[in-house]
């Protein structure tokens, strides 16, 4: 001690901090913490408490400053988090708090079988050995109130299943699931409560167990003398300060610095708003997943086993180990302690990995995670160009024809129509009995309808009962009695007048105005249509507007008004006829609105002027691959 | 008993009585039930016209209604979902008949999907198997045990004729079950 206490000091530069070592004796502990001597020396391997130590204040810090911004309730949660996300430095201190909590997991691991292998636990020790194995599950308790608070769906799920899997315990778990729930199911207590546990109850009694732990490590830190025939090594008397420091200090950096990176490089993850509308399969996280595994052995009554007894055994198995030590010859208490590690740790690895390649190889899942991932990309996409509404994040997907429209189609339109291009993006149907909408009222999807070899195919008319009528012999005749390219020409004209009208090609150009007097004149499609004043109803649908929004909302409504097919109308169901009960007709306001949206591939006005302006919309705004999400909807039908 | 133990007690009483005096309420505030401003409506729920159900094909409906959370009361949310099953018309009987499903997995509360190539119920979770009888089967893959501790649960549902519109509609009385249990228990 005495060669490492500072030089003499000049009492007038000291002088405040001598009177305040008078007054609580700081001198004397910060000796016992800083000129304390390891039993080996310093050693590398001492860095992982030191580092485990840092990282829980380094989650406070953080943690304490995303609580300035975080917001818990159900319609705020994920829009606070979304915030903290965009504000500067949010994303990257969010990041922090993320990974870090990962790594105290992988390092409390690492810990822990060190302490094993060494016998650190052993007299007069117990204490720091029970209080650190008391840390572990308080802190995977941290982590699970923790991950819930953005109220993403994934993490809302997680909790509904933890809370189940809590509710299963014996006698007191109802309970104890109610006190968690905030009542019978998840919602605004639900976050309030986890929130309480996260921020307030947990870090308490963590920083009290923390507080017996470091002080039993330190007031029993010199066990060499008690010891002193294990430890050959004669070690020079080195103190804690710096030697040990600079090791534990450069191990922490080296643990915060990949932290700081990938936090710096993908922030922390941030799934899609919890939606009861969006389906999805919860798995826990990494660290949970061999309790996942382990559930599927146990069926019935014997599930309990593994939710509840097994991590019990292993966690009172492993605090008996001080008593294994007084009592077992030192032989076998190596056997029984290299076999307990080497049996949990595969017995861990080998579930872990079994779960993960399960998840692997079954495909569905694996759709339904892709799904999921292009869901999430989506509502963070929405929420950073538009502002998030007071019913909070999860209306930005509910509203959102790119994902709701697939889904929609899927559950009302793809049993009888496709919406697919040539490459078979979109919705492909097996058996198409009814036009393929896609790209529906476009100059290209109107020029497929005006070719005499297609009409008639399965893309259009073929498949219904439209397919010898009227419309299908006009067009051959034309074909029959007119030169093609210039028939062609006339055609393109009057295709260009109609997707004007749905606002696909400018209304004013000179080949619309000539389509509108070819329309009403030498193709006399007026004959049977109306158009604008030209006409009559009752025959064949009305061109007004063809294909625009308004038109579509008509015709899906309702196919068999006399503005459209009429009594002729084929199988089409009418989607939304009931005045008198709107809630049970088989499209909302809400949803017709998405999905000829979705349809029309007008997504917002600004596309509209976009398509407007790019005389044709070539690529369709939408061109994300729908298949997948049609896949997992249907499974979900 | 002399006056120091008599004050030892003395002090301890009291102390116990100071912590009993914030603990117990404080018990009860996290372990009580919220207050509801709203009965729970039990009654019948028109979900879907019969004509919408094709025969033998299950569909999910979702069943809404207004939903108190905690402080928050909001119109239109999603209470839960139903499977409607239309059952082809047995011979001689008139009526087509439909049942109706919770959607809720009895073994953790995952929503159950229907596995349109199997044509069986299975839960994404821990792949709990149903038939369309909602009765446990066996994974048809794996040929695992299944997971749930009882079948799917059952809801009232009945066919209801309206006299105006000639409309028929299916009706479900919409409850939720508490999870996990072998004897099927309604959640007030």
């Amino acid at each position: 001690m005495s060669s490492e206490v500072n030089p003499p000091r000049t009492v007038e530069k000291y002088a405040l901090l001598d009177w305040l070592d008078r007054r609580v004796n700081y001198r004397h502990y910060l000796a016992i913490l800083c000129q304390r001597v390891l039993p080996d020396g310093p050693s590398w391997s001492y860095t992982s408490a030191s580092c485990l130590l840092w990282l829980l204040v380094i989650e406070c810090v953080t943690g304490l400053l995303l609580m300035s911004t975080y917001s818990p309730s159900m319609a705020s949660a994920w829009a606070s988090v979304n915030f903290i996300d965009q504000s500067s430095a949010g994303r990257f201190l969010r990041g922090v708090h993320h990974y870090s909590s990962h790594a105290l997991i992988i390092l409390f691991g690492i810990h822990i079988v060190r302490v094993i292998i060494i016998r650190a636990y052993r007299a007069p020790r117990e204490l720091v050995w029970i209080t650190g194995l008391l840390l572990f599950p308080l802190i995977l308790v941290w982590t699970i109130t923790g991950n819930p608070l953005a109220a993403t769906q994934k993490g809302i799920a997680q909790i509904q299943v933890e809370g189940n899997i809590l509710a299963a315990t014996p006698v007191v778990g109802p309970w104890f699931q109610r006190i968690l729930f905030g009542g019978d199911d998840v919602g605004n207590l639900t976050l309030t409560r986890l929130y309480f546990l996260h921020v307030g109850l947990l870090p308490l009694l963590v920083s009290g167990l923390c507080f017996v732990h470091l002080h039993q490590v330190i007031k029993h830190n010199s066990y060499r003398r008690n010891f002193a025939s294990d430890l050959s090594i004669s070690a020079p008397l080195l103190p804690y300060w710096p030697y040990q420091s600079v090791r534990n200090l450069t191990a922490l950096l080296l643990v915060v610095g990949a932290i700081s990176g990938i936090s710096w490089q993908w922030g922390a993850p941030l799934p899609a708003p919890a939606d009861p509308d969006l389906p999805f399969s919860p798995r826990p996280e990494w660290y949970f997943r061999w309790l996942f595994e382990l559930r599927r052995y146990f069926t019935g009554d014997t599930e309990f086993i593994a939710t509840h007894v097994v991590p019990a055994v292993f966690l009172a198995a492993f605090m008996i180990m001080p008593i294994l030590d007084r009592l077992l010859p030192p032989r076998a208490e190596r056997l029984c302690r290299l076999f307990f590690v080497a049996a949990f740790a595969t017995g861990w690895g080998s579930l872990t990995f079994l779960s993960f390649s399960n998840d692997w190889n079954d495909r569905e899942y694996q759709a339904s995670v892709v799904a999921f991932e292009q869901m999430s990309e989506r509502a963070r996409e929405l929420a950073r160009s538009e502002a998030i509404g007071s019913n909070g994040a999860i209306e930005l997907l509910r509203h959102d024809p790119l994902t709701q429209g697939p889904r929609l189609f899927a559950r009302h339109c793809a049993s009888c129509h496709a919406m697919a291009d040539a490459g078979d993006q979109g919705t492909a149907v097996a058996e198409s009995t009814a036009p393929n909408l896609y790209g529906i009222g476009s100059t290209k999807w109107i020029m497929g309808f005006f070719d005499v070899d297609q009409i008639s195919g399965s893309n259009y008319f073929g498949n219904t009962a439209f397919k010898n009528n009227e419309m299908t012999e006009h067009i051959r005749s034309l074909f029959a009695e007119n030169d093609r390219p210039a028939l062609q020409n006339k055609l393109m004209a009057v295709a260009t007048a109609l997707a004007a009208e749905a606002g696909h090609e400018p209304y004013q150009s000179s080949d619309a105005q000539r389509g509108r007097e070819l329309l009403v004149g030498e193709l006399k499609c007026t004959d049977c249509h109306k158009f604008g004043n030209q006409g009559s109803l009752g025959s064949a649908p009305d061109l007004t507007g063809y294909a625009s929004r308004e038109w579509l909302v008509g015709l899906i409504s309702n196919p068999s008004s006399p503005r459209f097919y009429g009594d002729r109308n084929d199988r089409m169901p009418s989607f939304s006829l009931d005045q008198t009960h709107p809630e049970f007709n088989l499209l909302s306001t809400l949803e017709m609105d998405i999905l000829v949206k979705w349809m029309t591939r007008l997504p917002d006005d600004a596309r509209v002027a976009e398509g407007r302006k790019a005389q044709r919309p070539a690529q369709p705004p939408f061109q994300e691959s729908t298949a997948q999400t049609i896949a997992v909807e249907q499974n979900s039908n | 008993m002399n006056r120091r133990e008599l004050l030892q007690w003395l002090s301890r009483g009291m102390a116990t009585t100071i912590a009993a005096i914030i603990g117990l309420p404080g018990i009860r505030y996290l372990s009580g039930k919220a207050p509801s401003v709203t009965e729970p409506e039990s009654d019948f729920r028109r979900l879907k016209r019969l004509q919408d159900l094709s025969v033998g094909r299950p569909v999910m409906v979702p069943v809404l209604g207004s939903k108190q959370d905690a402080w928050v009361q909001s119109d239109q949310q999603v209470l839960g979902r139903v499977w409607l099953i239309r059952r082809p018309a047995a011979s001689g009987a008139a009526e087509t008949e439909v049942h109706a499903f919770s959607s809720v997995c009895p073994h953790m509360g995952c929503q159950i999907q229907m596995q349109p190539s199997s044509q069986k119920f299975v839960c994404p979770c821990h792949r709990a198997t149903f038939d369309l009888n909602g009765e446990r089967q066996n994974d048809p893959v794996s040929q695992e045990a299944n997971h749930a501790p009882r079948d799917m649960d059952p809801l009232a549902c009945r066919v209801v004729c309206d006299s105006s519109s000639e409309d028929a509609w299916v009706e479900v009385k919409f409850e939720t079950f508490q999870i996990g249990s072998k004897q099927r228990v309604v959640r007030s």
